[in-house]
């Protein structure tokens, strides 16, 4: 099952091509990873997807992606409701100054599905435990997020983007500022999350790649070299580039 | 220049400096001290609380005080919205340098170097003939109402006055929020006017609360701007409603000092009703301070 579908995408700044014509697809249920050396096009590409590529007015992306047969850089895209069907978690940590709780209920008081009350405690409680943190936060949801460790406050933004229960979740090189065992946490996570929603994981980490995706996607200079199931890009790649780039012989 | 040379300047250096900050403190205390020693002794509580009588040269400043604080309450609440919603558009809705938000900054910058006696006289020839002239032809047949100095016109004459020091200090603190935190609102799927209300405001409201404590000192101070726009030389009643003059410490001195009929009889309610003036705006600062921190505080205990 394709849950997105991206044809021909295109983006450039000025004259400077970022991504040049990229086609692919991300299916249901599947961590679907997307390497590539520095400048080669994959936060570009994971911003396309839900449209906040539309905050910086200088990039124009052409081409179609559609989620679910629907085009999302279609006329009248409710795009606050796409946003909502697909979250996002930044490669810096990024919780906003306030409590705990107040960071995880801000996505249902945006979307106007309350923001206390039991219903509201336990989509917490769940999210946080998808997000391997309930164990560590639950007696101090009113303590301020920003006194978590990096780990911990990576994971509480993992926590509040699922807790409007999109459907796809992009994530930008979400641990690249981590230590193995919250990188672990967070991989632990995506695993358990893969079930009810697709995931993109773009990540700098060849290996978080063949350790913890199902199929995964190479970009180079933003061209995309080559898309396969994860274990034939890392034993039998059929390019070249792939090849010197999984070995480690460049990037 | 050889090393004793640059000790010598050093130390030249240092003493210059700390004589020029000595100097300050030393008019300040001069000046406090003069208006403290002698509108001490006059204080009462009579005083704050009766109306003046005897052609201002016994009885008390009650009426100013209100009138004051009446003022300054309606200048916050006209010029904070209006300010605030002004910062907030020119930082996160105007086009990036675009020449027409290029434009209202300037103007705004400008109009914070307009001398205040200008701004009386807007609000005289704007607010009182024009736009209180039409407002009683259309709701009052043309009789007298809103065609006349007026508090509510002094506030927003002062309002006017003290606008770019709210949009000021509120642009400055929307600035500083991180572009990261504005992402995380919009990639949850939030609009603009969401982003703003539940990210930039509560992380604003330090540097809002700031632009207020400094309008709210300023208004509290000036004069000029209700010379012909409201302020009355002697009112025997109290200002109830919106249409009516009032009676404000600043001005109350002016006249004192320059219209009594016997100045050696004002002196001493002169240098009371300064001590009161200087107490009230130390107040009121006060206030917004300890607000301010108490905010500070909470989003502190947030963080």
């Amino acid at each position: 099952m394709d849950k997105v579908i991206v044809e021909n995408l295109k983006v450039k700044k000025g004259n400077v091509a970022i991504l040049r014509g990229i086609s692919l697809t991300i299916r249901t249920h599947e961590i679907l990873a997307v390497i590539g050396p520095a400048g080669s096009g994959k936060t570009t590409f994971l911003r396309c997807l839900n449209r906040l590529i539309d905050l910086e007015p200088e990039l124009k992306p052409e081409g179609r992606i559609t989620l679910e047969g629907v085009k999302i850089y279609g006329e009248g895209t409710d795009v606050s409701f796409l946003r909502r069907r697909i979250g996002m978690v930044f490669a810096v940590p990024n919780p906003l100054p306030m409590s705990i709780l107040d960071n995880l209920t801000l996505g249902l008081r945006i979307h106007g599905l309350g923001g206390s009350g039991p219903i509201t405690l336990e989509r917490v409680e769940r999210s946080l435990k998808a997000a391997y943190l309930w164990e560590e936060v639950k007696d101090r949801l009113k303590e301020s997020a920003l006194k978590l460790s990096g780990g911990q406050q990576q994971r509480l933004c993992l926590a509040r983007s699922i807790m409007v229960d999109p459907e796809l979740l992009l994530l930008d090189e979400p641990c690249s500022g981590l230590d193995p065992i919250s990188t672990a946490k967070i991989e632990e996570a995506l695993q358990g999350l893969k079930r009810e929603m697709s995931i993109v994981l773009v990540t700098n980490n060849v290996k978080q790649a063949s350790r913890c995706s199902d199929r995964t996607a190479f970009l180079l200079m933003g061209d995309l070299v080559e898309i396969n199931n994860t274990d034939q890009i890392f034993t039998n790649p059929q390019d070249g580039r792939t090849s010197d780039y999984v070995s480690g012989r460049f990037g | 220049m050889s090393r004793r040379w640059i000790n010598l300047f050093t130390h030249l250096f240092t003493a210059l400096t700390g004589m020029a900050c000595a100097l300050v403190i030393l008019l300040v205390a001069i000046i406090l001290g003069n208006i403290a020693y002698h509108g001490i002794p006059h204080l009462s509580w009579r005083f704050l609380t009766t109306a003046p009588s005897s052609g201002m040269t016994e009885g008390g400043i009650f009426p100013a005080i209100f009138g004051t604080a009446f003022l300054v309450l309606l200048m916050t609440i006209a010029v904070v919205p209006l300010g605030v919603c002004t910062a907030i558009y020119l930082q996160e809705y105007a086009p990036v340098k675009s020449k027409w938000v290029h434009l209202v900054r300037m103007a705004i910058q400008n109009l914070a170097g307009v001398p205040a006696i200008v701004f009386g006289l807007f609000g005289l020839g704007f607010f009182i003939e024009f736009v209180g002239r039409r407002v009683d032809q259309i709701f009052f047949s043309g009789q007298l109402y809103f065609g006349q100095p007026a508090i509510i016109w002094a506030a927003l004459t002062m309002a006017l006055l003290t606008l770019p020091t709210v949009v000021v200090s509120t642009e400055e603190a929307l600035r500083v929020v991180p572009r990261s935190h504005r992402e995380v609102a919009y990639a949850l799927g939030a609009t603009r006017w969401q982003m703003v209300w539940y990210v930039l405001l509560p992380q604003a409201i330090g540097g809002i609360l700031t632009g207020t404590i400094l309008a709210v000192s300023r208004g509290a101070g000036e004069v000029a701007p209700i010379l012909f726009t409201g302020a009355a030389y002697y009112l025997p009643y109290l200002p109830s409603r919106l249409n009516q003059q009032f009676m404000e410490l600043g001005y109350h001195v002016y006249v004192m000092a320059t219209q009594s009929p016997d100045v050696d009889a004002t002196k001493p309610i002169l240098y009371s009703t300064v001590f009161v003036l200087l107490t009230l705006t130390f107040l009121l600062n006060f206030a917004a301070i300890l607000i301010r921190s108490h905010i500070r505080r909470r989003l502190a205990a947030a963080r």
